[in-house]
């Protein structure tokens, strides 16, 4: 031994060949980086080494007996043989073991042909069985509508357990019981409830936790492998679409190093099951007395044209608005824009969770906002976050954040509920609505005592009523101190905060205080993009609420479902009942479309779609089309070009979608015009109020941010969807209304809203009523934050 | 979060004694001491809802609590009888004639392993590993309670000892 002096680099030899290796290496990773391939399954770089399957045992020149290769570290002058008589000899036995209790189902089996198993025995292992006694058989468990179990064919590996300990956050499976009993199970053989779950079924190396939904729907040689970007959250996630004779039948993580890695959310995974959903929109529609009717491509784009003309010169181009979806892609919100400008109508708007426009078109975000990529959310050293329940809103962020915490990075959340996070927080206590203000505005003094003065003075008051006590401001403020280094993130409740300018006028303050990165966590997955659309057009019409009230003689709608993707669906719908014309682009017909759209224009949906995404780090990903379009939709950006001919615009002829992109930036980037300074306005809020119950507030549903995801019949099966048509209240204020869990409860005078299941959590403060939004379940319980009236029509029912 | 419900606070106390054994960041090691106490004062058996409490008292998925709880032995999670029957069919004790012995109780008893008789008098527990006491084989353990040197008479014996 040289003493406490470690090579940088270690030498060694693979099948003769020479290898250079990093102290601490395993033989296996060194194997893989240089082509040899060593057979294993419960090996898998993204997770820690379990070496309990042994098929990767080699032979290492004076060890005694053969080695584990995943968990055996490279020394200098290691000779390793992974095809020699002994390695082989054991790389067989091992196999031979591993059969022994595998059934031989592979015909019915949905990992056939793709199944790691089935690969290495035909590498590794004998065309016959010598074991002739009983088979072990283990009864199946029902882990929840995403994932269905044979577990006859487990072979033990683990990596289903080590990934939802170690990526997801939360260990949900065991291997339960002991030697030949044992079983990989559930607590209590429930649900699994991670948010990252369908992951084990890739992670499976044989066919014991298939995809439910995919379950025989086809075999994996007869579908072809498209690329695809998830359509769900800005993380810009790869996938593979499998698809067979033009239907999308299922989905796959495509690796992509830095970005989702080999992973994908259930969201990005599981929502392709909304596509053939039976609100699809497969033939235009037009109103006719009163009913809408099947129609003509031909008749629908001139009745449309028409309608669109006629408001437009009768009433004046402010009398249209349109809102478009996040979840549109670049070209489409491009065409959309360009299209309506085209008539003189500037009231477009897709902020469409935003519930306070007081600073101005985009809020006060900086020129280029402050964003990261997916490797540089790693690599923070500390990181606080505000208004947001990341494991819903970015579940591959809250990945890569629990990674920074491994790494020692410090993690707080300033939130006005306790959310689930399965993230080492610091500081997790809930503060209440008001108490995000308070807090950073407490932050803010602490800091920075002078910045009171000026355009923040109304933050004082604030500062002074956080509730935050000494310790409390000095673990948040530690946060703040890794400066650059350090992020301060906001998200999707400072969107739906009544009060989220100051919000975001704090965090910008708090930002160039200490230097920590602001990140305005994007709301829907080409939020940025629609954001550089914007800059094409810099003089932007009225905000989301102005285009609601008074009513507009016309609204347009693409990919928006106003009761459920609205702030305040209640009041959005209301407006467009009002209003004399409604065009819609939809992929999916929502209630409100279905009573009071004039036109309905089916558009394909994204994976039927070639576009362009802007994901969270500001760069863009093209995709192509997977699978045509379902019945009789077109694709987007050609409905809208068809649409510009029919109206006569000038510059409506594409041959090729790209063309729209160089179109785009040949236009160029601008400031917004009313861009406010950080100084909101409003009268008779000098600082934090009480809470009085019931105030309800809410994030988007988990399962409920897009129309497509929406139409997902297995998302909305799963535990975490059943919480979102969950209403939550404190068990204090429960006993004080004399409401049990299980209670029904319907919004008071309004005996059409959907009667809901009470629930108590100590998780919320004291005051609050928790309803998430984005579903059917929320519908006719008005905006997603504010005061509410509870009735409980049949309180004494208890269900059970 | 909400207190347990369902453990007393006289079972937090002596799970609290085992706590402080180990090192503050090590409260999973009290996983054991925790599982048994509560197997105590609950009938000889655990109850699901309790395997949540206990993993909640002590911050731990609660399928790590159901691992251990079903890796050994000891832990009854059904409902079992007053007193509780193991006989030993590891190697020493096969060779020297248990088989006789478990013949005997299941006859004797009218129940196999893994059952209870219908009074609720005794459990006979499923196939019992090696106990440690080769030299006295065929042996058996009633209520933590060893007997050596078995012949069916004396099984009898013992069973009438039994309330």
């Amino acid at each position: 031994m040289n003493g406490n002096v470690t090579p940088k680099t270690i030498h060694l030899e693979i099948n003769g060949v020479a290898c250079e290796a990093r102290p601490g290496e395993m033989i296996i990773q060194v194997a893989d980086r240089v082509g040899i391939y060593i057979p294993r399954f419960c090996y898998h770089p993204h997770l820690k080494i379990a070496a309990n399957c042994r098929m990767c045992l080699v032979e290492v020149a004076k060890a005694p007996k053969p080695l584990p290769a995943c968990a055996t570290p490279v020394t200098e002058g290691m000779c390793v043989q992974t095809r020699s008589d002994a390695a082989l000899h054991s790389q067989h036995a091992t196999m031979e073991f591993l059969l022994i209790n595998h059934p031989l189902d592979c015909p019915v089996c949905d990992q056939g042909g793709e199944c790691e198993l089935q690969d290495l025995a035909m590498g590794y292992g004998f065309d016959h069985s010598r074991y002739e006694e009983p088979k072990r058989v283990i009864a199946d468990e029902n882990v929840g509508p995403l994932i269905s179990t044979d577990m006859t064919r487990c072979i033990f590996c683990s990596r289903c357990v080590r990934f939802l300990e170690e990526v997801a956050g939360a260990q949900e499976l065991a291997i339960v019981g002991r030697g030949e009993r044992s079983a990989v199970r559930s607590f209590l053989a429930g649900e699994i409830t991670s948010e990252l779950s369908g992951n084990i079924i890739d992670l499976c190396p044989v066919g014991a936790l298939n995809s439910k939904p995919f379950r025989f729907a086809a075999r994996s040689w007869e579908m072809l492998a498209l690329p695809g970007i998830s359509a769900h959250d800005a993380m810009g996630s790869n996938l593979y679409g499998h698809t067979l004779r033009g239907r999308l039948l299922r989905v796959v993580p495509r690796p992509a190093e830095g970005r989702n890695e080999t992973w994908l959310s259930d969201r990005d995974r599981f929502s392709y099951a909304g596509l053939y959903h039976e609100d699809r929109v497969v033939s235009p529609k037009v109103r006719e007395n009163g009913v809408l009717r099947e129609a003509s491509w031909d008749e629908a784009l001139e009745v449309s044209a028409r309608k669109l003309e006629d408001t437009v010169s009768r009433e004046g181009p402010e009398s249209v608005a349109a809102l478009v979806s996040p979840q549109a892609t670049l070209e489409e919100l491009y065409l959309y824009e360009k299209l309506l400008r085209g008539l003189g109508v500037r009231n477009i708007d897709v902020r469409l969770y935003r519930a306070d426009f007081r600073d101005g078109p985009r809020g006060s975000r900086a020129e280029v906002p402050g964003v990261l990529s997916a490797t540089e959310w790693e690599s923070r050293k500390a990181c606080l976050l505000v208004g947001t329940d990341l494991r819903s809103e970015y579940p591959l962020i809250s990945w890569r954040l629990r990674r920074a915490a491994e790494a020692g990075a410090r993690l707080a959340a300033l939130n006005p509920v306790q959310f689930e996070s399965r993230l080492p927080l610091s500081f997790d206590r809930p503060v209440g609505p008001w108490g995000l203000v308070a807090s950073l505005a407490a932050l803010l003094g602490r800091l920075d005592p002078s910045s009171f003065s000026g355009e923040l003075a109304w933050a004082a008051p604030w500062a002074e009523r956080s509730g935050l006590s000494a310790a409390e401001l000095g673990v948040l403020g530690e946060i703040l101190a890794a400066g650059p280094e350090g992020a301060l993130v906001l998200g999707e409740l400072v969107e739906a905060h009544p009060e989220g300018s100051r919000i975001r006028a704090l965090a910008a303050a708090l930002s160039q205080a200490s230097g920590a990165r602001l990140i305005d966590l994007p709301v829907g997955a080409n939020a940025l993009g629609a954001e550089r659309v914007a800059r094409c057009w810099p003089d932007r019409g009225d905000p989301l609420p102005l285009l609601l009230d008074p009513p507009k003689k016309l609204y347009v709608l693409f990919g928006v479902e106003p009761e459920y993707d609205l702030w305040d669906g209640d009041r959005a719908v209301q407006a467009m009942a009002q209003a004399p014309e409604l065009l819609v682009f939809a992929s999916w017909l929502a209630p409100s479309h279905a009573a009071h759209a004039s036109v309905i224009l089916p558009v394909a949906a994204i994976p039927e779609t070639g576009g362009t995404y802007v994901d969270l780090a500001g760069e863009e990903q093209s995709f192509e089309a997977m699978v045509p379009p379902w019945g009789d939709a077109r694709t987007g950006w050609k409905v809208l070009t068809m649409l510009g001919q029919r109206l006569g615009l000038s510059g409506f002829h594409y041959e090729q979608r790209v063309e729209i992109l160089e179109e785009m930036r040949a236009r160029g980037s601008h400031p917004l015009n009313g861009a406010q300074s950080c100084i909101p306005e409003r009268e008779g809020q000098a600082g934090p109020q009480d809470v009085r119950f019931p105030y309800r507030m809410g994030r988007r549903a988990v399962y409920g941010t897009d129309p497509y995801v929406r139409r997902s019949t297995p998302l909305q099966q799963t535990p975490l969807a059943r919480l979102s048509r969950t209403l939550f209240l404190h068990p204090d204020d429960a006993r004080e209304q004399g409401v049990q869990p299980g209670a029904r409860v319907r919004p008071a005078g309004k005996p059409d809203a959907p009667v809901l299941t009470v629930a108590v959590s100590n998780r919320l403060p004291r005051g609050i009523v928790w309803l998430d939004s984005g579903t059917e379940s929320a519908v006719g319980w008005g905006p997603s934050w504010g005061r509410l009236e509870l009735d409980f029509p049949a309180s004494t029912e208890i269900l059970i | 979060m909400n207190p347990p419900t369902t453990l007393s606070p006289e079972i937090c106390r002596e799970i609290d004694h085992w706590i402080a054994q180990y090192p503050p960041e090590g409260r999973r090691s009290a996983t054991l001491a925790a599982l048994r106490i509560v197997q105590e004062h609950g009938g000889g058996w655990i109850r699901p809802e309790s395997i949540l409490a206990i993993a909640e008292y002590l911050g731990l998925p609660p399928v790590a609590v159901e691992e251990v709880a079903r890796f050994y032995s000891m832990y009854e999670l059904k409902p079992t009888a007053r007193h509780s029957v193991s006989v030993c069919t590891n190697v020493s004790c096969m060779l020297c004639g248990s088989g006789t012995i478990l013949d005997h109780l299941e006859k004797r008893l009218g129940i196999r392993p893994g059952q209870a008789t219908a009074d609720g008098r005794i459990y006979l527990k499923p196939e019992e590993e090696c106990l440690a006491a080769c030299a006295g084989a065929p042996m058996m353990m009633v209520d933590h309670v060893y007997h050596e040197h078995l012949t069916p008479e004396r099984v009898d014996e013992i069973l009438e000892s039994l309330e």
